[in-house]
């Protein structure tokens, strides 16, 4: 029964595997006939650039010159509203890094021939990332904020796009007329 | 055997719908597209052709019947596997680098549950029936389980496919997990019974009517899914798209795995105290 109960399950899950799959997404979409969304803006960090006006807002520095003038209950909703900032600025941060993400998967679905062990690789990296990026959200939603390791974050991710940024364009500018187009510069 | 009237009328309403699908197909000239699902829809009219010539002459509940039904079946389980194969060429064959990578997964999935297929029906080789169904059933589910790695790895690398080939596929997937649900609780009731049940044969001729039932009635159900999909033009095969120079991924890839890692252990940082 115990075997019988378990194929059961998975003709079940797969059902429902399929229509995930199936299920339409917001999100733009590859198309056979067109490689024009492999665009080097899919590089250009969005939300990182902003983490200055984040930072003023996670210090809460100004709210410090008022010192004890400010009521307790203002304090808190301030604190309430830095965490909120903060998590906004994470999943910000996250959009970042699914853009780069699908970048990468676009190049290679584009590409005559691909390396296994970097495709396996990135798949492994994505996974590790789901997986802290749920941590950290939970950190955040326990009221922890850490200020200096979001700005060392935002620092490496504009240094590694600086230089993948220079690796594109050396690749663009060489290359024969349809390869540029196909990189949609 | 008697075949209650819901049986008869399932498989009539079945029947018109795979000729219906199956012309359709011809005219809209698939058989050069999709020559494999075209011939997995022939195949199917004629198994139907047969059967009933069979049902006419030794009755439903014949030996003759019984070996028709499951010979057939084995045919139709092929012709159902080189279009999954021809579904996983279309997705695929416009990205050399992925099919490069997909093919080895796509074999390696289905030799793993092949083997299980064989592994499972051999263990049930004391008895025809359990033997026959168990077979379908794991043959079914590497059918399921090829389907849904090519999915997923279209889904990963954004390759779409056709509404017709999109739709196919589901079809495949659904009829497929409903075959072996309806086979697996079958090979459970026979073995747990038999041997030594007197009523068997009552039982199995009872049995085998909600069976027949509970596989027609999704099959209707995607035929006519077909049907209307076949009767709207279908659009032109999309262009392959342009690729990219190979150098490209060779300088990229290894950096943007190189900047996701270094993204990833920053927001490792960020769980330190």
């Amino acid at each position: 029964m115990n075997q019988t109960l378990l194929i059961i399950a998975f003709g079940l899950a797969a059902l429902a595997v399929v229509a995930a799959l199936f299920w339409p997404r917001g999100a733009k979409r590859a198309d056979r006939g067109a490689i024009a969304m492999l665009s080097p803006e899919d590089l250009v960090l969005q939300h990182a650039k902003y983490f200055p006006l984040v930072r003023q807002a996670l210090t809460g520095a100004d709210l410090a010159d008022f010192g004890e003038r400010v009521p307790r209950s203002t304090r808190r909703r301030v604190r309430r509203e830095r965490h909120k900032v903060a998590r906004r600025y994470l999943e910000g941060l996250r959009e970042d890094y699914l853009r780069l993400e699908r970048f990468g998967r676009l190049v290679a679905a584009h590409s005559p021939k691909v390396d296994a062990r970097l495709e396996a690789q990135r798949v492994r990296i994505g996974a590790r990332f789901r997986m802290t990026y749920a941590m950290v959200s939970m950190r955040l939603a326990l009221g922890q904020v850490p200020v200096p390791a979001f700005e060392h974050m935002t620092q490496m991710l504009g240094s590694l796009a600086a230089r993948l940024e220079a690796s594109m364009a050396s690749l663009v500018e060489p290359a024969p007329p349809q390869a540029s187009a196909d990189l949609g510069a | 055997m008697h075949i209650s009237p819901l049986s008869y009328a399932i498989w009539i309403a079945g029947t018109l719908l795979e000729i219906l699908v199956c012309a359709l197909a011809y005219w809209r000239g698939l058989h050069r597209t999709l020559p494999f699902f075209t011939a997995y829809l022939t195949a199917h009219v004629v198994k139907t052709g047969i059967q009933w010539v069979i049902y006419q002459q030794f009755g439903f509940g014949s030996w003759a019947a019984y070996d028709a039904s499951w010979i057939s079946n084995a045919v139709t389980m092929v012709a159902q596997a080189l279009l999954i194969g021809e579904l996983c060429h279309r997705l695929l064959r416009a990205y050399p680098g992925v099919w490069a990578l997909a093919w080895r997964a796509l074999l390696f999935v289905s030799a793993a549950f092949m083997l299980n297929a064989a592994i499972e029906s051999a263990s049930h080789a004391y008895w025809l029936d359990t033997f026959v169904l168990a077979l379908d059933r794991d043959l079914r589910l590497a059918a399921i389980a090829v389907l849904i790695t090519l999915l997923l790895i279209g889904r990963y690398y954004e390759l779409e496919l056709d509404r017709l080939e999109r739709r196919i596929a589901a079809g495949l997937c659904l009829y497929a997990v409903v075959d072996m649900i309806t086979s697996a609780v079958m090979v459970h009731t026979v073995a747990t019974h038999l041997p030594g049940w007197i009523g068997y044969q009552a039982w199995a001729q009872q049995s085998q009517a909600w069976w027949n039932v509970a596989r027609a009635l999704p099959s209707v159900g995607i035929l006519s899914v077909w049907a209307v999909t076949l009767a709207q033009p279908i659009p032109a095969t999309r262009p392959a798209p342009a690729l990219l120079p190979a150098s490209a991924y060779r300088e990229l890839a290894p950096a943007v795995n190189l900047r996701l890692r270094a993204f990833n252990a920053r927001l490792l940082e960020l769980l330190k105290p």
